[in-house]
């Protein structure tokens, strides 16, 4: 770097800062903590600080008339306004990434040839950041924190952006917004035609009036009647005294009662048609939040007939049904579950599903094998860490579907074939497969994952209660190397991370498994 | 030991149940009566007979022997319904067996006299459901199903011969086999199959049949030495 160009010392840091790949991460961390609805830490941030709003609120609006001791004026006005101060600090921080910029125009620099010109790029990349301080909500917060400067301390009035604040952390309110803003054009237009019709109605009854009515003094006093009038509050503070400024307030009041209804239905047709979205939204949110789920994409007959045997022995069991036909919709809502109308090939519809620290299992379950894969890969997109389980319809996409990376296929047709050749061949065979697999009143087939928390880690399958139990271990899958050991001997050691696959009684099943402490192996 | 099989379609479920069938060498006869069907038969070099399920004449035609099982696996529910209650009413004592793709369909075919039906939707769903609930064990009974390893499920019929023949089931060493004893038939008690959990020690007589699981060599050597076929 020659003379020339040798950086000013704010320049020179920000060249360090992005030069530093801790620095970046820990920001990204910070601005996911922030401002991703999905981190679980935003939730209690939220909390905390709707929390300080609101007491510090009431402290504020009890202090109007009341005294208050020195603590709570303190908490109320400075501990509060710190935080907020705070969080004003860091909402600024994170708004751009200046090191992005710096990193940016170096690469660029280097393919041309020449030393990049840091000055300006710093120069730039502020005057973006600066904008963050004219936003609607950088200009609430930082009115927020006013209060806790002594200068500003009478003017009371700042308590309100302090109660303003409350939209930032309240998704309800964000929603509204959201609502409000879909409908900019229809309001904006109702709006301009509202500020018109107040001028044109105050400035005929200031015409006609002027003189002839001692409550219109002015022209301002003129519009509040025309405004007020137009709202229909109608206040009576002002009201025309000429037949001519009567004639105009008709006019008014009709077009006033014109413009409430069209506005009111503008409204209500536009919460109407988002009301099915921000349910979605909801119970999207809420399921996510659950350690682990189900995604049934389609609900077919298959998916019906395996709801109905999952819920009734998981009935706390959460999921959700994602299925782009209403009809099908509809029909699972009957049938009381949760389902929503969406396309799960879209990845933003099983993104906003996604949650990584829950255990997400995807049934791909439409009847056609093109959607099945699409919704497969599609998860595989999101996350590999979700586990799908995707139905065939013909037995040469198979390869496809594993090629896709899907974790298990399930074609109905040849399962129900090889069944129906098993209870052909094997009938008692049959039978009792047919009642360990379906867990029907006698004995069930089971299995158990040995984690620190059992008490039968490091014993041999010998020091269980096996026998008192009547329980018969078939087998174990080994946790290292996924080998199964079938019909293992009694010296054999339980290590963790083996599964243990036994045949018993439900009854025995249980008792052994709070005996034991043990746990299913997945869901 | 099964006799002969008549299998009805050759679509969807019937080519699937063919093929497992030609598999474990079971004497199969199959009929249909859906002409598009054909060409997959003659692709798969399979024999199969023309047939209208709505004329009495071509099912009576068929001469199913008594002992036969009947498969029901025509791709449309409505036709395999119609099949199921002609045959039924034709062959009075065979074991027919229908596949079945909704709730509904099996009811009528319980009234129209099928003695098992597989239905697809509940068997998959089923395996749906223990494949989150306990996906290991699904596999490996699965497994079983499907041939894909090499442990078997064995029904022992005892045989007055045999060694097991009056012996109390605690008697019986499984353990030094490496097979694992589930469940039995015990004849005296009726034909109802009673699982080893239930916990009941029975003794062990002619006609009884056990379930057993194992390699296949494991089971021939245990059903070697103790006498029976």
């Amino acid at each position: 770097m020659n003379k020339k160009n040798k950086l000013n010392p704010l320049v020179s840091f920000f060249v360090f800062l992005s030069r530093s790949q801790k620095y970046v991460d820990f920001k990204n961390r910070v601005r996911d903590t922030l401002e991703n609805p999905n981190n679980i830490y935003k939730k209690y941030i939220d909390y905390i600080l709707i929390f300080l709003i609101l007491t510090s609120v009431a402290i504020m609006i009890y202090n109007v008339s009341n005294p208050i001791p020195f603590w709570l004026e303190f908490y109320a006005i400075y501990f509060t306004s710190f935080i907020f101060l705070i969080e004003y600090l860091v909402n600024f921080w994170i708004y751009t990434d200046i090191h992005k910029d710096i990193k940016k125009a170096t690469k660029d620099a280097k393919i041309i040839g020449r030393e990049p010109d840091y000055k300006s790029i710093v120069k730039r990349a502020i005057r973006k950041k600066l904008i963050y301080i004219v936003t609607p909500l950088a200009i609430i917060d930082l009115l927020a924190i006013l209060p806790a400067y002594r200068a500003f301390r009478f003017l009371r009035i700042f308590v309100l952006f302090r109660f303003l604040k409350l939209f930032k952390h309240s998704r309800n309110m964000h929603k509204f917004i959201e609502v409000l803003a879909d409908r900019k054009f229809e309001l904006m237009t109702l709006f301009a035609l509202l500020i018109f019709v107040v001028f044109i109605g105050g400035i005929a009854i200031y015409i006609l009036e002027d003189q002839k009515n001692e409550n219109i003094q002015n022209l301002f006093d003129a519009l509040y009647w025309s405004f007020i009038t137009i709202t229909t509050v109608g206040y009576g503070d002002i009201s025309p005294v000429t037949t001519a400024g009567r004639s105009v307030s008709f006019v008014i009041v009709i077009l006033g009662i014109t413009m409430i209804s069209f506005a009111t239905s503008v409204i209500v047709s536009a919460f109407s048609e988002k009301l099915d979205e921000i349910k979605e939204d909801r119970v999207a949110e809420q399921i996510k939040l659950s350690e682990e789920f189900l995604i049934v994409c389609g609900y077919g007959q298959l998916a019906k007939v395996f709801l109905n045997q999952y819920l009734q022995n998981n009935k706390s069991a959460n999921y959700i049904i994602i299925d782009n036909n209403e009809q099908k919709v509809e029909e699972a809502r009957a049938d009381k579950h949760f389902a929503v109308r969406d396309d799960a090939s879209r990845y933003d519809v099983l993104r906003k599903f996604y949650n990584e620290n829950s255990k997400i299992t995807l049934l791909a379950l439409t009847r056609s094998d093109i959607e099945n894969i699409y919704i497969s890969l599609n998860a595989r997109v999101v996350s590999k860490d979700i586990r799908v389980i995707a139905r065939a319809n013909s037995f040469n996409v198979m390869k496809k579907y594993k090629r896709a990376g899907v974790d298990r296929v399930i074609l109905p047709n040849n399962i129900a074939s090889s069944m129906l050749v098993a209870s052909i061949s094997y009938p008692i065979a049959y039978k009792a497969i047919n009642a360990i697999m379906h867990s029907y009143d006698i004995s069930t087939i089971d299995e158990f994952y040995i984690d620190n928390n059992c008490y039968i880690i490091n014993n041999s399958i010998g020091e269980l209660k096996i026998d008192e139990y009547s329980i018969t271990i078939i087998g174990v899958q080994n946790g290292i190397n996924g080998i199964f050991k079938f019909n293992p001997k009694r010296d054999y050691i339980l290590k963790e991370g083996d599964i243990v696959i036994v045949l018993a009684h439900r009854v025995s099943i249980q008792y052994f498994k709070k005996e034991y402490n043990l746990l299913g192996s997945y869901l | 030991m099964i006799g002969s099989i008549y299998l009805f379609g050759y679509g969807k479920f019937g080519r699937a149940i063919a093929h497992s069938l030609k598999e474990q060498k079971i004497p199969l006869k199959i009929a249909v009566n859906n002409k598009e069907e054909l060409p997959f038969a003659n692709s798969d070099k399979v024999e199969v007979e023309f047939i209208n399920i709505e004329s009495d004449r071509s099912l009576i035609d068929l001469n199913i022997p008594q002992g036969s099982t009947i498969i029901c696996a025509l791709d449309s529910n409505h036709d395999n319904l119609f099949l199921a209650l002609a045959l039924r009413d034709i062959y009075k004592n065979n074991y027919i067996v229908a596949l079945s793709d909704s709730i509904h369909l099996n009811d009528k075919l319980k009234i129209a006299g099928v003695d098992r039906i597989i239905d697809v939707y509940a068997i998959s769903g089923n395996i749906i459901n223990s494949l989150l609930t306990k996906p290991v064990a699904t596999k490996f009974i699965q497994g079983f199903i499907n041939r894909e390893h090499d442990y078997i499920f064995k029904e022992i019929v005892v045989t007055i011969k045999s060694k097991l023949h009056g012996k109390m089931l605690n008697e019986i060493d499984f353990d030094s086999y490496d097979i694992i004893f589930i469940g039995m038939v015990d004849k005296e008690l009726g034909n109802n199959f009673i699982f080893k959990s239930s916990g009941v020690e029975h003794k062990v007589d002619s006609s009884d049949i056990l379930i057993c699981i194992g390699k296949e060599k494991n089971l021939n050597r245990f059903m070697t030495d103790m006498n029976l076929e």
